[in-house]
C-alpha cells in the first residue's frame, strides 16, 4: 500500500480509538466548570491543552466532541446509505412505474439547495444532534439513491439476474442474493467518499446551533465557542478546527484509495493512456530489403511480461489473402495489430522478431513515418462495424475524415470522393447514403462504409479482424464477394482473420494456424485443409460443421 | 410438449415492430428443434416467451396444453422446473460475484427442493455430468474460459431435470473446437436425460449438424419447416435457399 493511504488509515484508527474510549480516558469531566481556573494557557497543570471561557478542561472537550461528531456522521451516513441503497436498488430492479414514482420523488429532494433543506427540516423538528444528523440523512439519501440505481439498472439487465429467476429465485432472493452483492462495492466507495462529507455537514449545523446542544459538544460547537474567542485564546478555535480539517482529509483521501481499489472500471485500468505506438524492446533481425510487400519474422508481443505471440512468421504479397487462424486467445489479433504498432503499449510490448512493409522497417520506424503508414498504406477492418464507426458522424464526414487527414483534400472533394468510395462498396447511389448516420444502416451496410474508409487511400494492406463474424450469412456472403472483387480490382494484400474455416477456404490463398501464440501449421490453404499435419489444426478441421 | 399457436409479439414505437406475426409451432418430447432465420426474425422472441422470460402480445404458448402465463401465475417453480434456458454469452450469464456451487447449489434447492446441505453438495455430481471437476465449485465465473463458463450454464439448467432446453445461440460466442465439444456434451446429456432442445442459431451448418427438425423465421413468420435434412436439401422457399446457399462450407 502507497504512503498516503497508510497515513490516512492511522489517523482516523488513532482518531476511532480515542473516540470509542473517551470515556475511560484519565481526563477530567468534560462538563465540569471551573470558573477561577478560566482561559488557561496549554501545558497547564492538569490541563494539557488548557481551559475554555468556562474553565473546562479543552482537552477533554475535543476528545468528547471528537466522539460525538464521528458518532453522528456515521449515523447520518448509515441511515442516508440504507435507505438510499434500498431505494436506488428497488427502483433499477423493478423499473417502470415503480421507478418512476422513487426517482421522482428523488427529484424533488434534489431541486431543494441541501443546506437550506437541512435547516428547513430542522427548523420544524427543533434544534438538536438528533434532528441535525436525521436532516443531514435526508438530505443525502438522493446521492445514494441515484449512484445505486444507475448500478442495478445495468446490471438488472443481465442474462444472469434472467438465469437466477429462471433457477428458482424470488424477486427478493435476486436482489438479495445477485444484485446487492454486485452493488455493494459501489455503496461501500459511496459511503467512504461522502462520510467526511456528513461530518463536515453535522459540524456545520452544530456550528450554527442547530446541532450539539449545550452542555453536549460536538467539534461544531466547539468551534462556535472558539470563535467568540478569536483575539483572546485563539487556540480554542484553532484546535477543533484543526481537528475537522485532518479528520476529513484524511476521510477523503481514503475514500478515493478505496474507489480506486474496488471500482471495477479503474482496478483494471492500465497506468495512464497507452502511447502512439506499441513499444520496441527488440533486438532486430535484418530482412531483405527488397521482395515481399510485407515480411513479419520471429515476431514476439508480450503483455505485461506474458508472452501472448511467440515467434510467428509469414511473408505476404500484393493480391494475396493470408488467413490467420486460430481461437480465441491464440494471437491473431495482437499479431495483425502490430503490422502497424497499434498494440496498446503499455501493456503490450514488441519484444522481438522484425516486421518489414514495403521496404520500411516498421519496428524502428518513427512516430511520423508510422502515422504515414497507418490509414494510408495499411489499413484495418474490425469485427463490430458499429463500435468503429463515429455514432454522430454522417457517412460523408466519416469517410472524408480519412481523406483530409491524410490527402489534405477540402471539405468538398472529399465528400466527392466519399460518394465514389460509398458507390464502389456498393451503397448506391451514394447521394442516398452521404448525410445518413451510422445509425440508420444495417449491420452490412455499415460494414460496407467501415471497407470504403480502408480503401479511402488506397491501402495496400488491409488487415481484417473477423471481419464478417458479426453479420447474418447471407449478408456476409456479400460483403465477402465485394472484399473479393476489390481485392481483384486493386491488387490489394489482405491479411484475414476468422475462426471460421469455411469462409477462410473461400477467401485465403495461404493460411497460417496458430495456436497459445504459436505458429503450429502454415502453407497453401486448400493443402493444408485437405492434409493437415498439426493435431491441433486436424482437429480444427474435423471439428469445423459442415453442411 | 411446448407449443405456440398464432403467437405474436409487437414492441410499441412509431412504427411498431412487429417480432413475431403469427407463428404456430411445437416441440416434442425429447425431439431437437433448431429455429434458423436472419437476425431480426424473431428467433430469439419466440424462444423467451417459451420460456415465460417474455410476454405475448397474442396467441397462446402453452406447455402441457397450459399456457405459460398461467403456469408462472400459479406454479412458477414447476414451470422453470421443466423449461430451462441457456444464454448466448456464458459469461454473462454467470453472477460474477458468487461461487459456482452457490449459483448451482440455488436450482439445486429451489427447484428440485433438496436441502441446502445437500444441495451443496450435489454440485460436484452436476459439474461432473459437464465435465468439470467437483473443485472447480468453488472458484468464481471469472476464473473458467468461456466454454468452461458455457458448460457451467447448461449445467445450471440440467439442475432441475429439466423436460426442454431452450438454447439460444448457445455455442455461437464459442471457438470451432469448443463448439463441437458443447455439441458433443449436449447430445450426450440428451441421451441419458431424455431432453428435448429448442436450438436457436443463425449458423446453418451448426443446425445441419445438431437438429432433427428445422423451423425456418423470415421477418416474424414461419417460411418453412420439417425435417433438417429435407429443408436444407430441398428448401421451398428463396429465403431458405439464400440461406443455405450463403454459408461458406468446407
Amino acid at each position: 500500500m502507497k504512503l498516503v493511504p497508510r497515513i490516512c488509515i492511522g489517523v482516523l484508527v488513532v482518531a476511532a480509538l480515542l473516540a470509542l474510549f473517551a470515556p475511560w480516558l484519565p481526563l477530567p469531566d468534560p462538563a465540569a466548570t471551573q470558573l477561577d481556573r478560566r482561559l488557561l494557557p496549554w501545558f497547564s497543570e492538569g490541563h494539557l491543552l488548557g481551559t475554555d471561557l468556562l474553565g473546562r478542561d479543552l482537552l477533554a472537550r475535543l476528545v468528547a466532541g471528537l466522539r460525538l461528531s464521528l458518532a453522528a456522521a456515521l449515523a447520518a451516513t448509515l441511515l442516508a446509505l440504507t435507505v438510499g441503497s434500498v431505494l436506488g436498488i428497488v427502483a433499477g430492479y423493478k423499473g417502470g412505474r415503480t421507478d418512476g414514482v422513487i426517482m421522482r420523488a428523488i427529484d424533488f429532494l434534489m431541486a431543494f439547495p441541501y443546506l437550506i433543506l437541512a435547516l428547513a427540516i430542522v427548523a420544524t423538528l427543533g434544534p438538536g444532534l438528533l434532528n441535525g444528523l436525521a436532516a443531514i440523512a435526508v438530505v443525502n439519501i438522493p446521492f445514494f439513491a441515484r449512484t445505486t440505481r444507475g448500478v442495478t439498472l445495468g446490471l438488472a439487465r443481465q442474462s444472469f439476474v434472467e438465469a437466477a429467476r429462471l433457477s428458482g429465485r424470488s424477486h427478493l432472493g435476486i436482489l438479495r442474493h445477485e444484485i446487492l452483492p454486485n452493488v455493494l462495492p459501489t455503496i461501500i466507495v459511496t459511503g467512504s467518499t461522502t462520510f467526511g462529507w456528513m461530518l463536515l455537514e453535522t459540524a456545520g449545523l452544530s456550528f450554527l446551533g442547530l446541532g450539539a446542544q449545550a452542555p453536549q459538544a460536538d467539534l461544531g460547537s466547539l468551534l462556535a465557542d472558539g470563535r467568540q474567542l478569536m483575539l483572546v485564546a485563539p487556540g480554542v478555535a484553532l484546535l477543533p478546527g484543526l481537528v475537522i480539517l485532518v479528520l476529513v482529509l484524511a476521510l477523503n483521501l481514503l475514500g478515493d484509495h478505496l474507489r480506486d481499489r474496488l471500482d471495477p472500471r479503474l482496478r483494471h485500468a492500465p497506468a495512464g493512456a497507452p502511447g502512439a505506438a506499441t513499444t520496441v524492446i527488440a533486438p532486430f533481425s535484418t530482412l531483405s530489403t527488397n521482395k515481399p510487400l510485407l515480411h513479419v519474422d520471429d515476431l514476439r508481443v508480450a503483455f505485461n511480461d506474458q508472452p501472448t505471440v511467440k515467434g510467428v512468421g509469414f511473408t505476404l504479397e500484393h493480391g494475396q489473402t493470408l488467413g490467420l487462424v486460430g481461437e480465441s486467445g491464440s494471437g491473431k489479433s495482437v499479431t495483425a495489430l502490430s503490422l502497424a504498432r497499434l498494440v496498446a503499449s503499455p501493456p503490450g510490448v514488441i519484444t522481438g522478431g522484425a516486421i518489414r512493409f514495403d521496404g520500411h522497417d516498421v519496428l524502428t520506424a518513427t512516430p511520423s513515418q508510422l502515422r504515414a503508414l497507418r490509414g494510408r498504406r495499411i489499413a484495418y477492418i474490425f469485427q463490430n462495424p458499429r463500435s468503429t464507426l463515429n455514432p454522430l458522424l454522417t457517412l460523408a464526414a466519416q469517410v472524408g475524415q480519412t481523406l483530409r487527414a491524410h490527402q489534405g483534400l477540402t471539405a468538398a472533394e472529399a465528400r466527392k470522393r466519399a460518394a465514389a468510395l460509398l458507390e464502389e462498396v456498393g451503397l448506391a447511389p451514394a447521394a442516398d447514403y452521404l448525410d445518413r448516420h451510422p445509425h440508420q444502416l444495417s449491420g452490412g451496410q455499415r460494414q460496407r462504409v467501415v471497407i470504403a474508409m480502408a480503401l479511402a487511400n488506397d491501402a495496400d494492406l488491409i488487415g481484417a479482424d473477423e471481419p464478417t463474424t458479426a453479420l447474418d450469412a447471407t449478408v456476409q456472403k456479400k460483403v465477402i464477394d465485394l472484399l473479393l472483387d476489390l481485392q481483384k480490382k486493386r491488387g490489394l494484400a489482405l491479411l484475414f482473420i476468422s475462426h471460421d474455416l469455411g469462409v477462410v477456404k473461400a477467401v485465403c490463398h495461404h493460411l497460417v494456424v496458430l495456436r497459445h501464440g504459436e505458429l503450429v501449421e502454415a502453407g497453401p490453404t486448400a493443402e493444408v485443409l485437405a492434409n493437415p499435419q498439426h493435431p491441433y489444426a486436424q482437429a480444427l478441421v474435423s471439428k469445423s460443421p459442415r453442411l | 410438449m411446448l407449443s405456440a399457436e398464432k403467437l405474436t409479439k409487437t414492441y410499441p414505437g412509431r412504427p411498431p415492430a412487429h417480432a413475431l406475426r403469427g407463428v404456430t409451432a411445437a416441440v416434442s418430447a425429447g425431439e431437437i428443434v433448431g429455429v434458423v432465420g436472419e437476425s431480426g426474425s424473431g428467433k430469439s422472441t419466440l424462444a423467451r416467451i417459451w420460456a415465460g422470460l417474455d410476454d405475448a402480445t397474442g396467441g397462446a404458448a402453452t406447455l402441457h396444453q397450459r399456457p405459460v402465463a398461467d403456469w408462472l401465475a400459479r406454479d412458477r417453480l414447476g414451470f422453470h422446473r421443466r423449461v430451462q434456458y441457456v444464454f448466448q454469452d456464458p459469461v454473462e450469464s454467470l453472477n460474477p460475484r458468487l461461487a459456482i456451487r452457490e449459483q448451482l447449489a440455488t436450482p439445486l434447492r429451489l427447484l428440485r427442493g433438496l436441502p441446502p446441505a445437500d444441495a451443496r453438495d450435489a454440485v460436484g455430481e452436476l459439474l461432473a455430468q459437464v465435465g468439470l471437476k467437483a473443485e472447480h465449485a468453488d472458484r468464481h465465473p471469472h476464473a473458467f474460459s468461456g466454454g468452461q463458463a458455457q458448460r457451467i450454464a447448461i449445467a445450471r439448467a440440467l439442475a432441475a431435470r429439466p423436460e426442454v432446453v431452450i438454447c439460444d445461440e448457445a455455442v455461437s460466442a464459442l471457438d470451432v473446437s469448443v463448439q463441437a465439444d458443447i455439441l458433443d456434451l449436449l447430445r450426450e446429456l440428451r441421451a441419458s436425460h431424455g431432453l428435448a432442445y429448442l436450438f436457436i442459431t443463425h449458423d446453418l451448418a451448426v443446425a445441419a449438424e445438431f437438429c432433427q427438425r428445422l423451423i425456418v423465421l423470415k421477418s416474424g413468420e414461419i417460411v418453412e419447416q420439417g425435417a433438417a435434412n429435407t429443408v436444407l436439401a430441398n428448401p421451398q422457399t428463396d429465403y431458405t435457399r439464400t440461406l443455405r446457399d450463403s454459408v461458406f462450407s468446407l
